[in-house]
C-alpha cells in the first residue's frame, strides 16, 4: 500500500505532535509515533501518558492501516529533506519504505497494539477562548507554579470556570497570582487543574487561532487549528485561595515598574547567596530598597520616588520573588498594597485591559526587629 | 610529758621533699634537661644506665658554673632563674624553684662538673655518704655535666616501687623526646649504656619531628601557624590518618615548656568536629606562645600543669586556629582499590604488567615522548566527557519542552559554547553528573571526585544555620497557607524550649491551645510543601541526637536541622545546581566530612584508574 506526501507538509505535521514523544522513558514504545491511516486520513500521535498530542492531514491512501514508527529517526529523516514528494510504501516485512527523488530509507515499523490508548474526551461540553487571551493568562500565571511535588495540586494552574468569568491561578504557597478573563463565562462553576508540562506544551502551540477546550472528568482536551492536546489533569484539592486574599490592605504604594525592576536587578546581586532578602522601606512618598550580603559584608540602598498614602513601614521580600512578579506584569506603573510587615502584600497593575483583572499575592519574608 | 610532735631531722625532711620533685628517674632527667637548656646549651648528651638507675648522666656546653656557683647549686631553694618573687610572674626559663639539685642530691649520689667559658680551669662537686660535698679543681669540657648514680640508694620505699627498667626507660625516652621536639635548635644525644640510641643534630621543628617520629610522618600532618598580639601557635597537627586509640602522641608545648592541659586537648579535639569518633585522639604537637605575666606554671609540682588568665579565650584561639588549619587542608580521602583488592584482581593486574613492558620496548623510548602521548589522551578524554555532557543537556526534557522545533541547531549552538571555554582553561570541570540520583561525579586536575549529594547540602545548611543562630538573622518566608500540625505533650514542651532557636533559624511558629502549632514561616530552604514534615523530623532527629551523643543546644539544632532540609539521596539535581552545591561546599570550613562525621568527598586519583587498566 502506498501513498505520497509533501516533505514540508509531513514535516510541519510530525513538528506539531514530537513534543509529547519522551525524551528518556521506561517505555520504549512511547518513543514512537503512532500512524494511523484511516478514510484518507494521515493521523499522527505521540503521547508520554500525561501529555498527548493528535495531528491529522489528508492523503491518498486506499487501506487503513494502525503502526508505530520511531518518532525521532523519521522526523529527522522528513526534516533534513529538502521541499519533495515522498512515497510511502509499507512493505510486508515490517518495514516503511520512504522513497524521494534522491533514494529510498528503510524504517522499521511494529504493530500498533501496544501503543497506549490516547484518552478520550467528550466533546459535549466546548469552551471557546482566543489564542492570545489563553497566551497571555497562561504567561502571566504560569511563573508561580509550585515546581515541588510534595502538594501535586499546587504544581500546575488552576482553571476557574465562575459566573465572573474565568479564574487562571497558580500559587506555590509564598506567592499567587489570580489571572480573571471576565469575558469567558460558562454559566457552570467548575475548576480543573492542569499539570505544569501541559501548560509548558501549551504555551508553544497557542498562537492567533482560537482554542476549543473540551473538559472531562480527568483529561482536558485543547483542539488549537488542527492539533488535539490532551492532558491529564491533577485530581487533587486546590488550597482554598481565596480565604488568604486579604481585605483590608490600606496602605498603598505606587511606583514606576521599570525603575523598580531595574532597582531589584542590583539589589540581587547583594542578595544572592546569604539572605535572598530585600528591604523596602516606605514613608510617605519615599521608598528606600536595601539589601545585604551578611557574609560578604557587601550591601546596597537606592531611593526611588514613588506615591505612598499610609502607615510608615519596614517590609521584608524574597527578592526573586519581586522580580518574578514585576516582571510577568506589563503596565507602567504598579500598586502595592500592604497591610503589615507580616501579612500578605497584594501587587497590581495600576491599568488593566477591559475585561481582564490579575492580582499577585506575595508573602513578607519577616525581617528581624 | 613526752610531745607526740616531733621537729623532722633536716636530712630525713629533705629526703621528704626531694619525694615531691623526684619521682622516678624520668624526674630527674627533665629536671637537668632543663638546667642544660636554661644555661644555653647548644648540645646536650644523656648517659642512661640500667634505666636510669644506676647512671644518670647529662652533659651540655652552657654557660657552666664557677666554684662559688656549684658551692651554692646544690642548697635548697638555690637558684639562678629568680630574683625576686616579682620574676616568678614573668618566668621564662624552665626551671625557677631551686629545689631540683638540692632534691636530687638528697636521694642520689650527685656530681657536677663545670667549667665556664672564661675559666681556664674547672670545678667538681660531689656528696659524700656523710651528707657533705667535697670541692676538686680540674679541667674539664666546658659547660656542666651532671652525673647521677644510685638513684634512691637511701630511700629504699621509692627504689622498691619503681617499675621494671623496660618500663622506667619508656617514662625516659618520652621525657628525652620531649625535651627534644620542644628545642630543635639543641642537638640531643641519648646513649644507653654505650649505645648511641639517639642522635638529633640541631635542626627546625620539621626536621625535628621527622627525627624524633619518622621521616614521612611530615605527609599525615598539617601545619598549624598563627600570631597575634597575644599569643602565638605554632606547630602541627595530625591528619585523621595519624590518630591515635591512647593519648600519647600529643605534644603542648606552653612557652617551650611540656604541659598537659585537658582545656585545650579538647579544643584540638573539637576542632576536628566529627572526623574524630569518641575514644580518638588526635596527633599534635603545638606551641603555645604566651606573655608569660598570663600564665602561671607554678602549680604543679613537675610542672606539668598550667593555668591561663583567661582559659577560655585560649581555647577558642587553639579551636579556630585549627579548625581553620584543618579546613584549609586537603582532607579527602583517596579511594586506593589496591587495599580491597582481592587476590584474584591483583593476579589480573600483574598478568597486564610485562605485556605492558613488551608494549613499551617496542615503542620509542625518549623522554618526550611519553608526556605527550599523556597530555594527548588527557585531551581526548576531556572531549569525550564533553560531548557525553552535551548530549545530556540537549536531551533533558525541560530543554525539549523550550526547544521543540529546533533541536538539532540548538545542538550545534551547545557544542561551540562547550568547546569554546575548554580552550581558554577555565577552572569549571568539564563534566559533572549525578549518580544513580545519589552521588555527584567531577573531574579534578589529579583525578575523579565522588560527592555524597546529601552530606555535602547538610554541611553547607549545618554551616548557615549556625551562623544564623550566632547572628540571629533570619530568612523567614511566611506562608500564604499556614501549616497546623498536632504534636504529642512532650514534643510540644520541647518545641517551646527550642521556639527561640528555631525562630532564630528562620521558623515563625504559633503554639496554639494545648497541643497545636501553627507554622507561619519557614527559613529559605525548607522545600515548599513539606514545612509541617520537616519541623517534626527536626524535633525527632533533635530526641535521638540528645539521648545518644548529648550535643550542645546549639549545635543539636543546627544539626537536626540540616540534617532534614538537605536534599536527600534520591532527588533529581540539575547540572548548575550540582554546580553551586559543589560551590558552596568548598565555600565552608570543613567541605570534607559532614556534621555527623562521614566522609562528603572520596577522591580517586587518575593514578589509581592507570594502574586498574594496566597502564603504569
Amino acid at each position: 500500500m502506498d501513498f505520497k506526501v509533501n516533505s514540508k507538509i509531513l514535516e510541519k505535521l510530525l513538528s506539531r505532535v514530537i513534543p509529547a514523544v519522551p525524551v528518556r522513558t521506561p517505555m520504549p514504545i512511547l518513543e514512537n509515533f503512532l500512524f494511523e491511516l484511516k478514510d484518507g486520513q494521515l493521523n499522527v500521535c505521540a503521547t508520554d501518558l500525561e501529555v498527548s498530542l493528535r495531528s491529522s492531514i489528508n492523503v491518498a491512501a486506499s487501506e487503513d492501516l494502525s503502526i508505530v514508527v520511531p518518532a525521532r529517526l523519521i522526523y529527522e529523516v522528513i526534516r533534513s529533506l529538502e521541499d519533495t514528494q515522498i512515497n510511502f510504501s509499507f512493505e510486508s516485512n515490517s518495514k516503511l519504505k520512504l522513497t524521494t527523488d534522491k533514494g529510498t530509507y528503510f524504517i522499521s515499523y511494529s504493530p500498533s497494539e501496544d501503543f497506549p490508548e490516547i484518552p478520550s474526551v467528550s466533546m459535549t461540553k466546548e469552551i471557546l477562548i482566543n489564542g492570545k487571551d489563553m497566551k497571555k493568562a497562561i504567561d502571566q500565571t504560569s511563573f508561580a507554579m509550585s515546581k515541588e511535588d510534595m502538594r501535586p495540586a499546587m504544581t500546575g494552574t488552576l482553571l476557574e470556570f465562575t459566573p465572573d468569568g474565568l479564574k487562571f491561578v497558580t500559587t506555590d504557597g509564598h506567592r499567587l497570582v489570580r489571572f480573571i478573563n471576565k469575558n469567558i463565562k460558562t454559566g457552570s462553576e467548575e475548576h480543573y487543574i492542569v499539570p505544569e508540562r501541559a501548560i509548558a506544551v501549551l504555551t508553544k502551540l497557542l498562537g492567533e487561532t482560537d482554542v476549543k477546550i473540551y473538559l472531562g472528568k480527568s483529561n482536558i482536551l485543547f483542539n488549537i487549528a488542527d492539533i488535539e492536546f490532551i492532558s491529564r489533569l491533577i485530581g487533587e484539592k486546590y488550597p482554598a485561595y481565596n480565604s488568604v486574599i486579604p481585605l483590608e490592605n490600606e496602605n498603598l504604594l505606587k511606583v514606576n515598574r521599570a525603575e523598580l525592576i531595574s532597582t531589584i536587578k542590583r539589589m540581587m546581586l547583594f542578595s544572592s547567596s546569604g539572605s535572598k532578602q530585600v528591604k523596602f522601606s516606605i514613608s510617605k512618598d519615599s521608598l528606600t530598597v536595601s539589601s545585604e550580603d551578611i557574609d560578604l559584608g557587601s550591601s546596597g540602598v537606592e531611593n526611588l520616588t514613588c506615591e505612598y498614602k499610609g502607615d510608615s513601614m519596614d517590609i521584608g521580600f524574597n527578592t526573586q520573588y519581586v522580580n518574578d512578579i514585576l516582571t510577568h506584569l506589563d503596565d507602567d506603573e504598579v500598586m502595592f498594597k500592604l497591610h503589615s510587615p507580616t501579612k500578605a502584600c497584594i501587587i497590581e497593575p495600576e491599568d488593566v485591559l477591559e475585561g481582564e483583572e490579575i492580582m499577585l499575592l506575595l508573602m513578607p519574608v519577616r525581617l528581624n526587629s | 610529758m613526752n610531745s607526740t610532735i616531733k621537729i623532722l631531722p633536716e636530712n630525713i625532711a629533705s629526703k621528704i621533699a626531694a619525694g615531691e620533685v623526684v619521682q622516678r628517674p624520668e624526674s630527674v632527667l627533665k629536671e637537668l634537661l632543663e638546667n642544660s637548656i636554661d644555661a644555653g646549651a647548644n648540645n646536650i648528651e644523656v648517659v642512661i644506665k640500667r634505666a636510669g638507675k644506676s647512671l644518670i648522666q647529662v652533659c651540655d656546653d652552657g654557660n657552666g658554673m664557677t666554684e662559688d656557683d656549684l658551692k651554692l647549686c646544690i642548697l635548697k631553694h638555690a637558684t639562678s632563674k629568680i630574683i625576686a618573687f616579682e620574676d616568678l610572674e614573668v618566668i621564662k626559663t624552665l626551671g625557677f624553684r631551686g629545689e631540683a639539685l638540692s632534691s636530687i642530691a638528697a636521694v642520689s649520689q650527685l656530681e657536677i662538673k663545670s667549667e665556664t667559658k672564661d675559666d681556664e680551669i674547672g670545678t667538681a662537686i660531689k656528696n659524700d655518704e656523710s651528707g657533705g660535698f667535697k670541692i676538686e679543681k680540674g679541667s674539664f669540657p666546658k659547660g656542666t655535666c651532671v652525673t647521677i648514680k644510685n638513684l634512691f640508694f637511701n630511700v629504699p620505699a621509692r627504689r622498691k616501687f619503681l617499675k621494671t627498667d623496660t618500663t622506667e626507660l619508656k617514662h625516659i625516652i618520652n621525657s628525652f623526646n620531649r625535651m627534644a621536639l620542644s628545642h630543635p635548635l639543641i642537638g640531643f644525644k641519648f646513649f644507653n649504656g654505650v649505645d648511641l640510641v639517639y642522635d638529633y643534630a640541631s635542626r627546625n621543628l620539621k626536621e625535628r619531628v621527622k627525627q624524633v617520629f619518622s621521616e614521612n610522618i611530615i605527609d599525615a600532618l598539617v601545619p598549624v601557624n598563627e600570631k597575634t598580639d597575644y599569643i602565638n601557635i605554632h606547630g602541627y597537627v595530625g591528619k585523621p590518618s595519624l590518630l591515635k586509640k591512647s593519648r600519647g602522641d600529643q605534644y603542648l608545648f606552653l612557652n617551650s615548656r611540656f604541659v598537659l592541659n585537658k582545656n585545650i586537648n579538647h579544643a584540638v579535639f573539637t576542632a576536628y568536629e566529627n572526623i574524630l569518633e569518641k575514644g580518638d585522639y588526635p596527633f599534635f604537637i603545638l606551641f603555645l606562645e604566651i606573655d608569660p605575666e598570663r600564665i602561671d606554671v607554678n602549680i604543679h609540682p613537675s610542672k606539668l600543669e598550667a593555668k591561663f588568665d583567661d582559659e577560655k579565650d585560649v581555647y577558642h584561639f587553639v579551636l579556630a586556629v585549627i579548625k581553620r588549619s584543618l579546613g584549609s587542608f586537603d582532607l579527602v580521602p583517596s579511594m586506593a582499590f589496591s587495599e580491597i583488592d582481592s587476590p584474584e584482581e591483583k593476579l589480573v593486574v600483574d598478568k597486564f604488567h610485562p605485556s605492558d613492558k613488551n608494549d613499551f620496548s617496542d615503542r620509542p623510548l625518549s623522554k618526550q615522548y611519553k608526556p605527550e602521548i599523556k597530555s594527548f589522551s588527557n585531551e581526548e578524554i576531556d572531549l569525550l566527557f564533553g560531548s557525553i555532557t552535551d548530549d545530556v543537556i540537549t536531551k533533558s526534557p525541560n530543554e525539549t519542552v523550550e526547544q521543540p522545533f529546533g533541536r538539532e541547531e540548538k545542538k550545534e549552538i551547545d557544542h561551540q559554547i562547550s568547546t569554546a571555554p575548554k580552550n581558554t582553561e577555565t577552572e569549571v570541570s568539564p563534566f559533572i553528573i549525578q549518580l544513580h540520583n545519589k552521588y555527584i561525579l567531577s573531574q579534578i586536575k589529579s583525578g575523579l571526585m565522588i560527592i555524597d549529594q546529601h552530606v555535602a547540602h547538610e554541611r553547607i545548611l549545618y554551616e548557615k544555620a549556625l551562623g544564623r543562630l550566632d547572628t540571629n538573622i533570619p530568612f523567614s518566608q511566611q506562608l500564604l497557607f499556614p501549616k497546623k500540625i498536632k504534636l504529642d505533650p512532650s514534643k510540644n514542651e520541647l518545641l517551646k524550649e527550642l521556639n527561640d532557636y528555631l525562630s532564630r533559624i528562620g521558623f515563625q511558629l504559633k503554639l496554639k491551645g494545648k497541643d497545636n502549632v501553627l507554622i507561619e514561616g519557614v527559613p529559605d530552604d525548607v522545600k515548599k510543601g513539606t514545612e509541617e514534615k520537616v519541623l517534626e523530623d527536626i524535633l525527632e532527629e533533635y530526641v535521638s541526637n540528645q539521648r545518644e551523643e548529648k550535643l550542645e543546644e546549639k549545635d543539636n539544632i543546627a544539626k537536626s536541622y540540616s540534617c532534614k532540609t538537605a536534599i536527600k539521596a534520591g532527588d533529581k539535581l540539575e547540572e548548575k545546581e550540582m554546580r553551586l552545591l559543589i560551590d558552596k561546599l568548598f565555600a565552608t570550613s570543613m567541605p570534607y566530612v559532614c556534621p555527623h562525621g562521614r566522609p562528603i568527598i572520596v577522591k580517586i586519583s587518575i593514578d589509581e584508574f592507570d594502574r586498574r587498566f594496566g597502564r603504569t
